[in-house]
């Protein structure tokens, strides 16, 4: 079984639930025909139609499950969001449990520093103690912020990877429960739900630059070497032993799973909105003040107050 | 005490290697980063998922949305900046080069080099 | 039905007496065939096969089980094999009550019978005179035909059991 076909697995639980439910009854049942010897066949079209009716709404079940978001997608983005995005900002600061090559053109940006050196207008000290001095650290906490959106989708990502295994493992093991319900030795089994331990924290992050603050990258467990998952995964046992139970098991889990889910997600938002409300709360962590460099003139340049000045040596 | 001549040309090629080849790369890149960033908004039918679920795009997508402006509208700041930043570097260099005979020759003489190290085609002279 | 049910309805087994002298093949749930080896069927007395039928029906069942605890395994991802201690007073009874159950089958002419006791127990009982009687192609095919009713009421009675101790006895 897999995802893809939960439709079709929904639609066959829900007739196998009726059909097993009339042979524990001990009607026959052949090729898709029930039959019992003492009934006319109306009488026994009548009890099929109740025990249907008894089971009407069990391939609906699934249906929160038949359309999700979906984890490929989030891995693309992910991926496009290392790569294209946080590389270019990344000083090798590897953050997130992910192998990202660093930018190697970051360092031009202290070479900056020493060919400006020569010169001490208000514009030069500006540039260099409110930009250049800063810029590493700021950089570094634009990188976390963006690695904050990419944890956040590699999280959904793993949301959706397990949200999707375990509504396959409720489907295959309500099919396998139903199938084995009237053999020799029908076992209880165990629905696996692994949402809650699909997710983790990759690590608490400290801004740098003065007042810091700690965010957290989160993270697909299994992607993520070092995440510590929020939760773990869990079994659901039940009794196989009678196609309602069965149902009633299934219903259980699906409503568990749905809960999983919503909270993993809700983990991911706190994740985000703790990023928010640090650029809101503490925005020059996040940006460094225009330099007054970058507003000079041929007229202003080489004023002492405005511009560069002279070049001392 | 102030530079002047060569030495002066030498200072001005060094503002000019710094806005054009340091600054205004690195603001590429930023703009590069934001561009990107903002582009991978087109992808967000990957949140849809049946309404049952945490609702029908779920509980963290506004979140990832305004995180994703915000972190779009730093790097664009932070690229025009840079951008500004780097133009006037580039300016100041020019504007020192044209000082005497001196500094306009040194200056002259290492832009060449540093254009061809950047792969930049020569300036008509 | 689902993959179990899939794999367990077209599942095939087999067994073969110590002697060598019969194998007994069942597959599609309920059907079984006989090979006789060494020109057995034309040597044996009505006894002697009878006894030796039931041994291989044993084996037989045996090998089956094992076979279904293989197939559920790989469906289920549970490994566990054989049954452990009833959880619960209910589930006790049950067993002894399943362990129990009396199966029987018959050829149409009621030339072979069949019974078994908790699928453990295993006795063939053939009409005197019949293995000089029929062929050994007409032997197989009776043999299959009381195998398969011992088969298809054993499950009957196992869904009977089932609704007694788990069913929800509605309408």
């Amino acid at each position: 079984m897999s995802w893809e076909q939960l439709g079709d697995h929904a639609a066959k639980i829900q007739q196998s639930a009726i059909i097993m439910d009339l042979r524990q009854r001990g009607f026959g049942y052949d090729k898709g025909r029930v039959y019992d010897s003492s009934m006319t066949d109306e009488q026994v079209q009548t009890v099929v139609d109740i025990t249907a009716g008894r089971f009407a709404g069990v391939a609906a079940m699934f249906d929160p499950f038949i359309k999700t978001a979906d984890p490929a997608g989030f891995d693309r983005l992910s991926e496009r969001l290392a790569t294209e995005v946080a590389h270019w900002l990344n000083a090798g600061q590897g953050k997130g449990g992910t192998e990202m090559a660093a930018n190697p053109d970051l360092g031009r940006m202290d070479d900056v520093k020493n060919l400006v050196e020569p010169w001490f207008g208000a514009a030069a000290v500006n540039f260099r103690d409110n930009f250049l001095s800063k810029w590493p650290g700021i950089t570094a906490n634009q990188f976390l912020l963006i690695m904050i959106l990419k944890g956040a989708a590699e999280a959904e990502a793993g949301v959706w990877r397990a949200a999707r295994a375990s509504i396959d493992d409720i489907a295959h093991k309500a099919q396998a429960a139903l199938d084995a319900m009237l053999d020799c030795n029908p076992k209880d089994l165990a629905f696996l739900l692994t949402v809650a331990g699909s997710i983790g924290a990759v690590g608490g992050f400290v801004t740098t630059g003065g007042l810091s603050l700690t965010l957290t990258v989160l993270g697909e467990v299994s992607a993520s070497a070092g995440a510590i998952p929020f939760g773990d995964k869990k079994e659901l046992p039940f009794s196989g032993k009678n196609a309602m139970a069965i149902v009633n098991a299934v219903q259980g889990a699906i409503t568990e799973l749905i809960g999983q889910v919503i909270a993993a997600e809700n983990k991911i938002l706190e994740s985000l909105n703790a990023g928010l409300s640090a650029v809101a709360g503490s925005s020059d962590l996040f940006i460094a003040p225009r330099p007054a460099l970058a507003d000079a003139t041929p007229a202003t340049i080489r004023d002492e107050t405005a511009g560069l000045g002279s070049a001392l040596g | 005490m102030p530079h002047s001549g060569e030495a002066l040309g030498v200072d001005a090629a060094n503002l000019y290697n710094a806005g054009r080849f340091k600054v205004k790369v690195l603001a590429d890149q930023f703009g590069g980063a934001a561009t990107s960033l903002l582009g991978t908004q087109a992808g967000d039918g990957i949140f849809a998922r049946d309404p049952r679920v945490g609702g029908s795009l779920g509980p963290a997508k506004g979140a990832f949305d305004e995180l994703r402006d915000q972190v779009v509208g730093l790097l664009k700041e932070t690229q025009q900046n840079m951008q500004d930043t780097g133009d006037a570097l580039v300016m100041a260099a020019l504007e020192y080069a044209a000082t005497d005979e001196g500094s306009r020759t040194a200056f002259k003489g290492i832009r060449e080099t540093l254009d061809a190290e950047n792969h930049v085609p020569p300036v008509p002279s | 039905m689902g993959e179990l049910a899939d794999r367990v309805e077209t599942m095939r087994v087999r067994a073969t007496a110590p002697d060598g002298s019969l194998t007994a093949e069942l597959y599609d749930r309920d059907q079984l065939t006989l090979t006789f080896h060494n020109d057995y069927y034309r040597q044996c007395d009505d006894d002697d096969l009878g006894r030796r039928l039931a041994a291989v029906a044993s084996l037989l069942w045996v090998a089956r089980t094992r076979e279904y605890e293989r197939i559920y395994s790989d469906v289920t991802g549970d490994y566990s094999t054989g049954e452990g201690p009833p959880a619960t007073e209910r589930e006790r009874d049950w067993r002894a009550e399943r362990d129990a159950i009396e199966a029987h089958g018959a050829s149409e002419d009621g030339r072979v019978r069949v019974r078994a006791v908790g699928l453990r127990n295993w006795t063939v009982t053939i009409r005197p005179g019949t293995t000089r009687t029929l062929d050994e192609q007409q032997f197989i095919a009776a043999a299959g035909q009381a195998a398969g009713a011992l088969i298809r009421d054993q499950f009957t009675r196992l869904a009977a059991l089932s609704n007694k101790y788990y069913g929800n006895d509605q309408p």
